[in-house]
C-alpha cells in the first residue's frame, strides 16, 4: 500500500496502515487561470486584489458590487472562460495516477467569493436586509462553481478543493441557522456532480467551524481542512463526523512556531489521541505559516510516524 | 416629581434602594404606548417616548422615536441610508476604496484640529437641551454624558466599518493613529465642556467592541491603538466632573473586563447574556462594578414565559443587587420582539423590591 492508497483508505475509513502525513506528496493541485492569482490584479469577477502581509496573501480591496441595490442585477462571469493552460495539460499528462491524486482547485468558493464581490459588511448585512436577492446571488455563484467543477470532472480529476473560510477564531461568521438557510443548500448544488462521480470534496475553512462540521459531513464533504486547534472543539468535530468525513490538519501552528520540540511532540500525541481513533485523520499543521523551525517540523513528522500506526 | 434619580444614585453608591432601579432603552411600540398611556401619533412622538420613561422606568440612556419604514436619505458623508421603524443602516457607502477613505480621514483630522468641538454655540445648545430634558423627565434618571471611544466613533460614528478599518490599520497605521488621537482630543473636550453631575451622576462610554462570543480585536491590537488608555482618559475626565462611568459594549467583552476595570470604569452595560456574558461570574469577580442591564432580551424577554422572566429577574435582584450596584434592564434594548406581557412581568418583579 503506497502513500496514495493509504491516504484513500484513511479518508474512506477503510483500515489505513497509518495516519497519513500532511507532507506526503499525495495531491497534484492545479486551478484554471482567471479566477485567482497571488498578485495585484483584477479577476474576472471585477474584484481588485492587492497583496499584503509580507507579500503572502492577496486581499480583495475593490468590490464590484458596492451597493445592495445592485445585488439583484449582478451577473457572474462565464466559468467556461477560465483557461486550462498547455502547462496544466502537460503536468496532468505526466502525473503517475497510481502515486498521486489530481485535485482541481477553486480559490474563494461561495461564502468567500460573495464577500469578496460585495465587501464583508454589505455581505453580512444583506442576509438580513435582502434575503431573497441573497439567495439568488449565492445560487449564481454556486452555479459558477458547479460548472468549474464539471470542467474538472471532464479532466478526470480525483478531487476538487477550494478555500471557503467560514469561521473567525471563536465562532462562525454567521449563525449556524443562517448558514443552513443560505449557504448549505448551495453546497449541495455545487458538489452534486462531484460526489455522484465518487470524487473527493476537499473543503478548506479556517476558523471555528465545529457548529457546522456535522452539516458538512451530512452533505457528503469528504475531507475538512485545516481544523484549527485553538478555534475548534476537536472532540466535538470528531464525534460529529467520524466514519463519514475525514479531518486534515489539527496540529496547533502556534505551538509549531513558538514551542519546543518537546511541546510539539506532546501536542501531536494529544491530537492523535483525539483524531486518530476510527480512522479518517490526516496529520498536518492547522495553518500554513512560514518560519516554523525545522526542528519542530521534524518532530511533528517523526512523532506522527511513530504514534500514527494502526 | 418621582424619586427615580435618587434610587439610581443610591444603587450606584452601593446602597440597596427601595427597589432595584429599572434602567432601559425602549424601542417597542407596545411597551412605550402602554407606559405612556398614549399612542404614537406622528405629531409629538418624542413626548410619547419621554412619557413612557417617566411612567415606566427609573432611568434610560436614550430617548428613541419611531422612524418611517423605508425612508431613505443621504447623510452628511454622502451615504445612502435606509430607515426601519426602530433602526437604520447604510444602503450605499459614499466612500468605497481605501483611497477614498485616506483622503476623507486626512480632511477629517484637519477639520477636527481646525474647529474644536463643541463650539461655544454648540456647548450652549447642548446644555440647554439637557436642561429641557431634565425638566421633561421629571425625576427620571438619564445619562446625558455619552462620550465615545475613538475606535467606536470611527467604526460607527464616522462609519469606516470594520473591514476598511482593518485594511487601513494594516496598510496605513500612522494615519489611523493620528485620526484616533484627534478624535480622542475632541471627545475629551466635549466631556470637559458639557458634562455635569447634576442629575444621575452617570456617564456612559459608548464603545461597541465585541461580537457574540469574543471581542473584535485581540488584546495586543487593543493595546496597539491605545484603546485602554483612551478609556482611562475618558474615565478620568468624567470622574473629575463627579460622574461615575458605565462602559457600554454589546457582545462578549468578558476577556477585557479586567483591563477596563484597571482603566477606571465603574460599571458595565448592557451585559449581553446571549453573546456570552455571565453576569453572575462577572459580579463574583468584580463585586464593585455597577451592572446596568443584564436581563436576556435575545431569548428570555422575547421568547420566555412571564413566569420565567419573573424568576430570572428575582434571581438577579437577589444575587446581584443585594448591595445595590444593579440597574436592572434588558441586555441591550427592549426591541419590538419583546411581548408587552413579558416586560410587565419584569416590571412587576422589580417593583416587589
Amino acid at each position: 500500500m503506497n502513500a496514495r492508497d493509504n491516504f484513500l483508505a484513511a479518508i474512506r475509513f477503510q483500515s489505513p496502515r497509518y495516519v497519513p502525513l500532511g507532507n506526503e506528496p499525495i495531491y497534484l493541485s492545479f486551478q484554471f487561470e482567471g479566477n485567482f492569482r497571488m498578485a495585484n490584479w483584477m479577476d474576472h469577477w471585477g474584484v481588485r486584489w492587492e497583496v499584503g502581509l509580507a507579500d503572502t496573501v492577496p486581499f480583495p480591496k475593490g468590490n464590484p458590487l458596492p451597493s445592495l441595490d445592485q445585488l439583484a442585477d449582478f451577473c457572474t462571469p462565464d466559468p467556461n472562460a477560465l483557461v486550462f493552460t498547455p502547462e496544466m495539460r502537460e503536468a496532468l499528462k505526466n502525473t503517475d495516477r497510481g502515486e498521486r491524486l489530481i485535485k482541481g482547485e477553486l480559490i474563494y468558493l461561495l461564502f468567500e467569493r460573495a464577500w469578496a464581490i460585495m465587501g464583508m459588511e454589505n455581505f453580512l448585512m444583506a442576509f438580513a436586509t435582502h434575503p431573497a436577492e441573497m439567495h439568488a446571488f449565492l445560487h449564481q455563484i454556486a452555479h459558477y462553481a458547479r460548472v468549474v467543477f464539471d470542467r474538472y470532472l471532464e479532466l478526470d480529476v480525483d478531487a476538487i478543493g477550494f478555500s471557503e473560510d467560514l469561521g473567525s477564531q471563536r465562532a462562525l461568521m454567521i449563525s449556524p441557522a443562517m448558514f443552513r438557510e443560505f449557504i448549505l443548500p448551495e453546497y449541495v448544488y455545487c458538489f452534486e456532480n462531484v460526489l455522484r462521480a465518487g470524487k473527493i470534496v476537499h473543503f478548506h475553512s479556517c476558523g471555528c467551524v465545529h457548529a457546522v462540521a456535522k452539516d458538512l459531513a451530512d452533505i457528503g464533504v469528504t475531507i475538512l481542512n485545516p481544523i484549527q486547534a485553538r478555534a475548534n472543539n476537536l472532540d466535538r468535530i470528531k464525534r460529529d463526523t467520524v466514519g463519514r468525513m475525514a479531518l486534515h490538519g489539527g496540529i496547533d501552528t502556534a505551538i509549531l512556531a513558538n514551542g519546543t520540540p518537546d511541546d510539539v511532540r506532546t501536542e501531536v500525541m494529544r491530537m492523535l489521541d483525539i483524531l486518530k481513533p476510527g480512522g479518517g485523520y490526516i496529520c498536518a499543521p492547522d495553518q500554513e505559516i512560514p518560519g516554523i523551525p525545522d526542528k519542530n517540523l521534524r518532530m511533528l513528522w517523526k512523532t506522527a510516524r511513530e504514534c500514527g500506526r494502526y | 416629581m418621582k424619586n427615580s434619580t435618587l434610587l439610581v444614585q443610591q444603587a450606584c453608591a452601593g446602597k440597596r434602594p427601595e427597589h432595584t432601579p429599572m434602567f432601559d432603552l425602549l424601542l417597542n411600540d407596545a411597551v412605550i404606548e402602554h407606559f405612556a398611556g398614549r399612542p404614537f401619533d406622528g405629531i409629538d412622538d418624542e413626548e410619547t417616548s419621554i412619557c413612557a420613561l417617566r411612567n415606566g422606568l427609573d432611568g434610560s440612556r436614550h430617548i428613541a422615536v419611531p422612524d418611517i419604514d423605508g425612508r431613505t436619505w443621504t447623510d452628511d458623508q454622502g451615504n445612502t441610508r435606509v430607515a426601519a421603524r426602530w433602526t437604520n443602516w447604510i444602503q450605499q457607502h459614499a466612500l468605497v476604496t481605501a483611497e477614498d477613505w485616506t483622503h476623507w480621514i486626512t480632511a477629517d483630522i484637519e477639520r477636527i484640529e481646525a474647529q474644536p468641538w463643541p463650539t461655544d454655540a454648540e456647548k450652549a445648545q447642548t446644555l440647554a437641551k439637557q436642561q429641557r430634558l431634565i425638566e421633561r423627565l421629571a425625576g427620571t434618571a438619564y445619562i446625558h454624558c455619552t462620550p465615545s471611544t475613538a475606535i467606536n466613533d470611527m467604526l460607527f460614528g464616522k462609519m469606516i466599518g470594520l473591514q476598511m478599518f482593518s485594511y487601513l490599520w494594516a496598510d496605513d497605521r500612522e494615519l489611523i493613529l493620528r485620526w484616533m488621537r484627534a478624535i480622542e482630543g475632541s471627545q475629551r473636550r466635549y466631556i470637559e465642556q458639557t458634562a455635569h453631575a447634576e442629575t444621575a451622576g452617570l456617564a456612559m462610554i459608548y464603545s461597541d467592541v465585541a461580537f457574540k462570543q469574543h471581542p473584535m480585536f485581540s488584546k495586543r491590537t487593543f493595546n496597539a491603538f491605545g484603546f485602554f488608555d483612551d478609556v482611562a482618559s475618558i474615565c478620568d475626565a468624567c470622574h473629575r466632573k463627579g460622574l461615575q462611568v458605565i462602559f457600554h459594549s454589546d457582545g462578549d467583552i468578558t476577556t477585557i473586563v479586567d483591563d477596563l476595570v484597571a482603566a477606571g470604569i465603574d460599571g458595565l452595560n448592557p451585559l449581553e447574556k446571549a453573546a456570552g456574558v455571565d453576569v453572575y461570574a462577572l459580579h463574583k469577580a468584580h463585586p464593585q462594578l455597577i451592572l446596568v442591564g443584564g436581563v436576556d432580551v435575545t431569548h428570555l424577554l422575547r421568547e420566555g414565559t412571564p413566569e420565567e422572566v419573573g424568576k430570572e429577574t428575582r434571581r438577579m435582584i437577589n444575587e446581584l443587587g443585594s448591595e445595590g450596584r444593579l440597574l436592572i434592564g434588558s441586555s441591550t434594548e427592549v426591541s419590538e420582539l419583546v411581548p408587552l406581557r413579558n416586560y410587565l412581568a419584569f416590571q412587576d418583579e422589580v417593583m416587589r423590591g
